[in-house]
């Protein structure tokens, strides 16, 4: 058997993380223009909240990709803490690959980040779940995100919080993935 | 090779796992689930502590972070002195309730091993759950109220962090 020392877990994690990235970014550009292109409605649970949402559910899943494709690729014996790191691997690829994507795309569609900022700032001013003081207040934070949206600060902080968020989630489901895929190597006797 | 009934020790026939005294938590690893678990709960309940605006509220780093993980609409988000938690109210059950599992259970992991095939099957109803209240919210089937989201969602959070435990329990021999 070859040594677990020389099995390469970043070939599972990258595969897995720019899979999931590509998906995540899909995802939620599909909520952006959901949102951009229905009327107004008032209610807060928007196309790109809900796609947030859907595509960080889906991303859940980015260490349970990694880990298959480690088992593919060296069989299913494996330490537990592998899958961990695995799945850790993952979520840091997977939210750099979406953030680069994120990034790219209003170069791609000049007038996105305006229509969707008009969109978001629609929905919240006809909506009812808001006192108006706190609506011009939300209609501010927005448009600030918005105006920030190449500022380097809120590029890094996009990058840290995907990495976090998808990293931990991610680590959590590389550790069952390789509980419940997976098989614990026998002890040296 | 011959067993006595009741003896404490594992039989040297089977697996140590396959009593009681076989097993052990992974030390780093459960540290590491535990910290994961109770920095999200911490995110989740700090920012009534933190903010006294609607705008730092929205500013602020907890809820940018969760914004990934939960859709945050305030009219299902519990609010606390004015200023709303950092995810809904199904998602507070699942933050709150993972650590508190993962704390209280980590005593009786063995049993848990056992019950494996039973935990992974209230956790698929959990999850069954959770997915059709959802979707039925969403779809504008039903609406549920913010204390039975609380409820699926801490049901979901207690079978996942029984999962977690069971994940890093190991054979003590290894």
């Amino acid at each position: 058997m070859e040594p677990a020392q020389n099995k390469n877990i970043w070939n599972a994690a990258i595969k897995a993380g720019v899979i999931f990235g590509f998906v995540v970014f899909l995802v939620s550009t599909i909520g952006s223009y959901i949102t951009i292109n229905s009327e107004p409605t008032g209610n807060l649970l928007s196309g790109t909240i809900l796609a947030s949402v859907v595509g960080c559910l889906i991303a859940f899943f980015g260490g349970f990709l990694g880990v298959k494709f480690y088992i593919n690729e060296y069989g299913p014996v494996m330490k537990i803490g592998q899958g961990a790191v695995i799945g850790l691997m993952a979520g840091i690829v997977m939210a750099v690959v979406s953030q680069i994507l994120a990034l790219i795309w209003p170069m791609i569609d000049g007038a996105f980040i305006e229509n969707l900022q008009t969109a978001l700032i629609a929905n919240i001013e006809i909506s009812e779940q808001l006192p108006s003081a706190q609506k011009e207040d939300m209609i501010d934070a927005v448009y600030a995100q918005f105006q920030n949206f190449y500022g380097v600060g809120t590029i890094l902080q996009g990058f840290f919080m995907g990495i976090v968020t998808y990293g931990l989630l991610n680590l959590l489901s590389g550790l069952l993935a390789a509980k419940f895929m997976g098989r614990a190597p026998e002890p040296e006797l | 090779m011959s067993t006595t009934p009741g003896t404490p020790h594992h039989r040297p026939s089977e697996p140590a796992g396959n009593n009681a005294y076989g097993w052990k938590l992974h030390p780093i690893l459960f540290l590491l689930v535990v910290s994961i678990s109770l920095f999200f709960a911490f995110v989740v309940w700090s920012t009534p502590v933190m903010y006294s605006s609607i705008t730092e509220w929205h500013e602020s780093w907890q809820r940018v972070l969760m914004s990934r993980v939960c859709h945050q609409q305030i009219d299902r988000t519990f609010v606390s002195g004015g200023i709303p938690l950092a995810v809904c109210s199904r998602c507070t059950g699942i933050y709150t309730a993972l650590p508190l599992v993962l704390l209280v259970f980590s005593f009786f992991f063995t049993v848990l091993v056992r019950a494996k095939r039973y935990i992974v099957r209230i956790f698929a109803l959990a999850s069954l759950l959770v997915i059709l209240d959802g979707a039925g919210n969403l779809l504008h089937l039903w609406q549920t109220a913010d204390l039975i989201r609380l409820l699926t969602g801490t049901l979901w959070g207690m079978a996942a962090g029984l999962l977690l435990i069971i994940s890093v329990t190991i054979p003590r021999d290894s």
